[in-house]
């Protein structure tokens, strides 16, 4: 009778296992856009070459538009930077390049704070931007176009949330990098990549951190798809989701902790899928599924 | 007495945590006061000292090409949960080493699946196969423990 009760429970128990969802990565726990103070403002538009601007901003409520523009190969925004340094509270910075070889760097330290890197509208080659945000509730959100783009946001602070969304989609080709490395508790990160051989890095330390990564790789070189999550905490959740065309996925998942959720869904079309997970720690997750021809 | 114990506990780690975030936050300043910008180099600092080392990603890319489907996964603890679902030939290398876990595989629209190896180390553990193949090739399951259970359907 024991024994009977036994095995009801083990399989009760599987039961209950399997009907455990894998959970999403949907993000809901901040808002972003703008901050809705301007105190200080600074607003810089160039046309040219090589143009540098260095916009420095402390106190509260500084805002910060850099505009550098131009065209492919013709006349302005070729090799331009971009440095913005903000301290303080609710502070706003935009970035927009739009040409070859751009570098962009945001620093911002404080509370609630809102960085956005727009490159490469029509033409982009080679361009790089970066953002370091030190604080709460701070909001990054970097978006860049064809061609081989590198973007990297580093936050450290609570419910930070950083978005990058990389495209790669024709002309030179070849692809993006975008990391991600967050240090603090219910930060958000999601990296949306395309073209070639994508590589999406995110890390976050802390507790009840979401980490989104969907790469779709095609145009241009050996089309390879590369994830790699690193979650070190509590109640963390991981999502990837990879689609290859004659390339490979590769995802790889290391959550330290308890309660953590890791999905992974690759779709392959001639050719491979290859999905790595390790977990320690009390009650978590795994799901994976792999698709393709 | 017991309480009282428990309330130094709690505001001794308190005051610990609070020393962290305030330690953090002046490396901050410092970085910012030197205007230390980051550099091109530091996503590739961060890429190489990411948790995959060299040995992983050259096996990985060793394998690129050749249409390999492969999960690996490794869970440690307790009430650990694998859910794996497949139309592929996949291979897994499924570990978990722990009480009350729980592995389900679903192969559906494929053949067969080749090495396939599953542990599961601790008490109450539980697997499930479900699939439309007709054999698995090369299949391993190991548990070591009490109260195991293995179901395997293939229709």
């Amino acid at each position: 009778m024991k024994k009977l009760l036994s095995i009801a429970m083990i399989l009760a128990t599987g039961m209950l296992f399997a009907q455990a969802p894998c959970t999403d990565c949907a993000f809901s726990q901040i808002s972003t856009g703008t901050r809705g103070m301007a105190v200080n403002t600074s607003d810089v538009a160039q046309v040219g070459l090589a143009n540098t601007a260095n916009v420095l901003q402390v106190g509260l409520g500084n805002y910060s538009n850099v505009d550098q523009n131009g065209l492919n190969f013709g006349i302005g925004g070729v090799l331009n930077t971009a440095y913005i340094d903000q301290s303080g509270t609710r502070n706003h910075s935009d970035v927009s390049q739009q040409g070859d070889g751009n570098l962009g760097y945001v620093t911002q330290i404080g509370f609630e704070n809102y960085a956005k890197q727009d490159v490469g509208v029509g033409f982009a080659e080679a361009n790089y931007a970066e953002v370091f945000q030190s604080g709460s509730l701070n909001t990054s959100i970097q978006k860049q176009r064809f061609d081989n783009n590198d973007a990297y946001v580093y936050q450290l602070g609570v419910a930070n949330y950083a978005e990058q969304d990389q495209s790669s989609g024709a002309d030179g080709v070849a692809g993006s990098i975008a990391i991600i490395y967050q240090d603090g508790a219910f930060n958000e990160s999601k990296q949306v990549q395309r073209g070639s051989d994508n590589i999406a890095v995110s890390t976050q330390i802390g507790l009840s951190n979401t980490a989104y990564s969907s790469q779709t790789s095609d145009p241009g070189s050996t089309y390879l798809n590369y994830s790699d999550i690193f979650q070190d905490g509590i109640s963390n959740k991981a999502c990837v989701t990879q689609i290859a065309t004659g390339g490979d996925n590769y995802s790889f998942i290391l959550q330290d902790g308890s309660s953590n959720s890791a999905f992974v869904e690759q779709d392959a079309l001639a050719s491979g899928n290859i999905s790595t997970i390790f977990q320690t720690g009390i009650g978590n997750l795994a799901c994976v599924k792999q698709t393709g021809l | 007495m017991k309480n009282t114990i428990y309330i130094s506990l709690i505001t001794f780690f308190s005051l610990v945590a609070t020393i962290n975030i305030y330690g953090q936050e002046e490396k901050i300043a410092s970085y910012f006061s030197n205007v230390t910008q980051l550099n091109a180099n530091s996503p590739l600092v961060l890429l190489n000292n990411s948790d995959i080392n060299s040995s992983t990603l050259s096996r990985m890319l060793a394998s690129s090409g050749n249409n390999i489907n492969e999960v690996i996964i490794n869970q440690i603890g307790q009430n650990n949960v694998i859910d794996i679902s497949t139309h592929i030939n996949t291979s897994q290398e499924i570990s978990q080493l722990g009480n009350n876990n729980y592995y389900s595989f679903i192969d559906y629209y494929s053949n067969s699946t080749n090495n396939f190896n599953v542990l599961q180390n601790g008490n109450s553990n539980s697997l499930q196969i479900y699939g439309t193949n007709s054999l698995i090739n090369n299949i391993s399951i190991v548990q070591k423990s009490n109260f195991k259970t293995i179901i395997i359907n293939n229709y």
